[in-house]
C-alpha cells in the first residue's frame, strides 16, 4: 500500500512537469495551429540556465526562475517573429516540421557548445527527506511542486481573467471573429508562443532540482507532453494540465510495477485506448 | 450632402497573381445604408476583404473619411470604427451569446460603458437577450445571425458592414433582420451591406452598387435600381 501511495505521489511530480510541457504545445497548437515539438529543447535551455545560475551564484535554482521564464519568453518571442511567422505562411508540411527542425538546432547546438556531459546541481538547498505518513517526501521535490502549481494557478488566471487572456482564447476559438471584434492576433500569436517557451523555461528550471542536465534531456519531456495534449484534447490548456498528470501516474506506476524501460508501453497503451473510446480526447468531446 | 465616411476608387485586388476585382468604386455617406449588389462570384466578397483588411488591394484607393486604410489590419479599423459582420456569422461557438456579446465589445474598456452597450443591444435583439446563457452554436441560423450582428454593434461601430445577413435564413427571418438593420440605421449608424438578394436590399438602400465580373456597372437609388432594366434582368428575375 505505501509503495503504491509512494509511486502515485512521484508520478503526480513528474507529471506536473509533463504538464508543463504539455500546456505550452496545447496553447500554440490551440492559438496558431502549429505543433511545437521544440518544447523539450526550450525545458532543457531553461536547465541549463538554472544550472549554470547556481553554480555561478551559489543561490538555488528557483532564485533563477525569473531568469529562466524571461530569457525563454524572449527566445519563443523572437522565435515566432523569425521562423514560425513565415512557416505560417507557406505549406501545412514545413509549418508541421519546423519546430522540429528547430529542436534538432537547439539539442545539437547545445552539444556543439557544452558538451554531452550530465550535469547536476549539487547545493539546491534541500536535501534529505522527510515522511507525511507512509509517504516518503523527498526535499528536493517540494519547489518544484510550488513552481508547477504557481504555473498552473498564473496560467488559468491568465488565460480567463485577464484581457490579453481572453484575446489569446478568442484568437484560438476563431481568428477571423477575433480580429473583427478589434484583437491584434499577430499579438496573441507572439506571445501564445513566448508564453508557451517561458512554461517550459519554468518545468525547466522545476526539474533541474532533481534530473540531470544535458542537451537531449527534453526528447522524454517532449514526447510524454504530446500524448497528454492528445489526452486532453487537443488545444486545451487545462486537458492539457490533466493529461500531463495521468503521464505522470502511468510513467511512475509502470516503473514501480512492471520496469522503468517499460514506461513507455505504458504511456503508449493508454494511449491508444482513450483514443479507442475517447477518440477526441478526454476533454475534447463536445 | 452628408460627408463621405468611405470611398474606394477604382479598387483592384485579387488572389496571388489573379485578379479578381478589375474597377470597383463607391461611396459610403455618413447616416446612409449603401447596398453593393451582384450574383455568385461578382468580386463583391473580395471587394469587402480588401475593404476590411484580409486581403492588400493590388491597386485603388480605399478611403475613410479621407484617410487611406488600404492594406491595414482588420483590428486597427476595429479600432476606427469599422465593424463587419461576416459572412457565415463567424460566432464564437463554444461562448455563451452573452460571452459572444462581451467578446465584441473587446475594445471598451470602461465597464459601465460595457454595460450600457448590452443593454442597448439587448433592447434591440429581444430574442438575443432571452438566449444569452445558451451556447452559441446550438441557436438556429436567424438566431446566429442576430447575435452576429448585436456583437458587431457591441464596439459603438461609426459604419456596420454586413457581409450577405440573408444568406440561408427563410423569407420571414429575412425580413426580420432586414428590420434590425433599418432599426440599427436610424440610430444613426452607417450601413453598408453586401447582398446577393437585391429586390429585398433595394426596399430599404438609400443608394446601391452592382458589380459584375470584378466592376463596379450600375449605380442608383433603391427604387431607380428597382425599375432598372438591366438591373431587372440580372437580378430581379426579369
Amino acid at each position: 500500500m505505501s509503495t503504491f501511495l509512494q509511486a502515485i505521489y512521484e508520478g503526480l511530480i513528474n507529471g506536473t512537469v509533463y504538464a508543463m510541457i504539455a500546456m505550452g504545445i496545447a496553447l500554440v497548437w490551440g492559438v496558431m495551429g502549429i505543433l511545437s515539438f521544440s518544447q523539450g529543447e526550450f525545458l532543457m535551455i531553461a536547465m541549463f540556465i538554472a544550472y549554470f545560475f547556481t553554480t555561478a551564484t551559489g543561490f538555488p535554482p528557483v532564485l533563477a526562475l525569473p531568469l529562466c521564464m524571461g530569457v525563454l519568453f524572449v527566445l519563443g518571442f523572437c522565435i515566432y517573429k523569425t521562423i514560425i511567422y513565415k512557416a505560417l505562411q507557406g505549406p501545412t508540411l514545413s509549418q508541421r516540421l519546423i519546430t522540429f527542425a528547430l529542436s534538432m538546432v537547439l539539442v545539437n547546438g547545445m552539444l556543439m557548445l557544452f558538451g554531452g556531459t550530465f550535469r547536476t546541481i549539487q547545493n539546491t538547498g534541500m536535501d534529505g527527506a522527510f515522511s507525511i505518513g507512509p509517504l516518503v517526501i523527498a526535499k528536493n521535490r517540494i519547489i518544484p511542486l510550488i513552481i508547477a502549481i504557481c504555473i498552473f494557478c498564473f496560467m488559468l488566471w491568465f488565460l480567463n481573467k485577464t484581457r490579453q487572456g481572453k484575446a489569446i482564447r478568442a484568437t484560438s476559438m476563431d481568428k477571423t471573429a477575433a480580429e473583427l471584434v478589434g484583437i491584434n492576433t499577430e499579438k496573441s500569436y507572439s506571445l501564445a508562443f513566448g508564453l508557451s517557451a517561458a512554461i517550459a523555461g519554468a518545468a525547466g528550471c522545476a526539474l533541474s532540482y532533481y534530473y540531470y542536465c544535458y542537451p537531449s534531456v527534453g526528447g522524454n519531456f517532449q514526447l510524454f507532453g504530446f500524448i497528454a495534449v492528445v489526452m486532453g484534447g487537443f488545444g486545451s490548456v487545462e486537458g492539457a494540465i490533466v493529461g500531463g498528470m495521468i503521464m505522470g501516474l502511468v510513467d511512475s506506476l509502470t516503473g514501480v510495477y512492471f520496469n522503468t524501460a517499460f514506461k513507455y508501453l505504458g504511456v503508449c497503451v493508454i494511449f491508444m485506448l482513450i483514443l479507442q473510446f475517447k477518440p477526441k480526447g478526454l476533454f475534447g468531446g463536445k | 450632402m452628408s460627408e463621405k465616411i468611405i470611398e474606394v476608387k477604382h479598387l483592384r485586388c485579387g488572389y496571388g497573381y489573379v485578379e479578381v476585382v478589375h474597377d470597383v468604386s463607391f461611396e459610403v455617406d455618413e447616416g446612409q445604408i449603401i447596398a453593393i449588389l451582384g450574383s455568385n462570384g461578382s468580386g463583391k466578397t473580395s471587394t469587402l476583404r480588401a475593404l476590411t483588411g484580409t486581403i492588400k488591394p493590388m491597386g485603388g484607393e480605399i478611403l475613410y473619411r479621407g484617410r487611406s486604410i488600404a492594406g491595414m489590419p482588420t483590428y486597427k479599423l476595429a479600432e476606427m470604427g469599422i465593424s463587419m459582420v461576416p459572412e457565415g456569422r463567424h460566432l464564437f461557438g463554444d461562448l455563451s451569446v452573452q460571452d459572444n456579446l462581451l467578446m465584441g465589445a473587446y475594445m471598451i474598456k470602461d465597464p459601465a460603458k460595457l454595460h450600457a452597450n448590452l443593454e442597448e443591444v439587448y433592447r434591440l435583439f429581444p430574442r438575443v437577450k432571452e438566449r444569452a446563457r445558451q451556447t452559441a452554436r446550438t441557436l438556429s441560423g436567424g438566431e446566429q445571425q442576430m447575435v452576429a450582428i448585436a456583437r458587431g454593434m457591441m464596439m459603438n461601430p461609426k459604419v456596420l458592414i454586413l457581409d450577405e445577413p440573408s444568406l440561408g435564413l427563410m423569407p420571414k427571418l429575412v425580413q426580420e433582420i432586414f428590420g434590425f438593420i433599418k432599426e440599427i440605421a436610424a440610430m444613426g449608424i452607417t450601413i453598408l451591406i453586401v447582398e446577393q438578394n437585391a429586390t429585398e436590399t433595394l426596399k430599404f438602400a438609400d443608394y446601391a452598387y452592382v458589380i459584375q465580373n470584378g466592376e463596379t456597372v450600375i449605380e442608383g437609388t433603391g427604387p431607380e435600381l428597382l425599375v432598372n432594366e438591366d438591373v431587372k434582368k440580372a437580378y430581379l428575375g426579369g
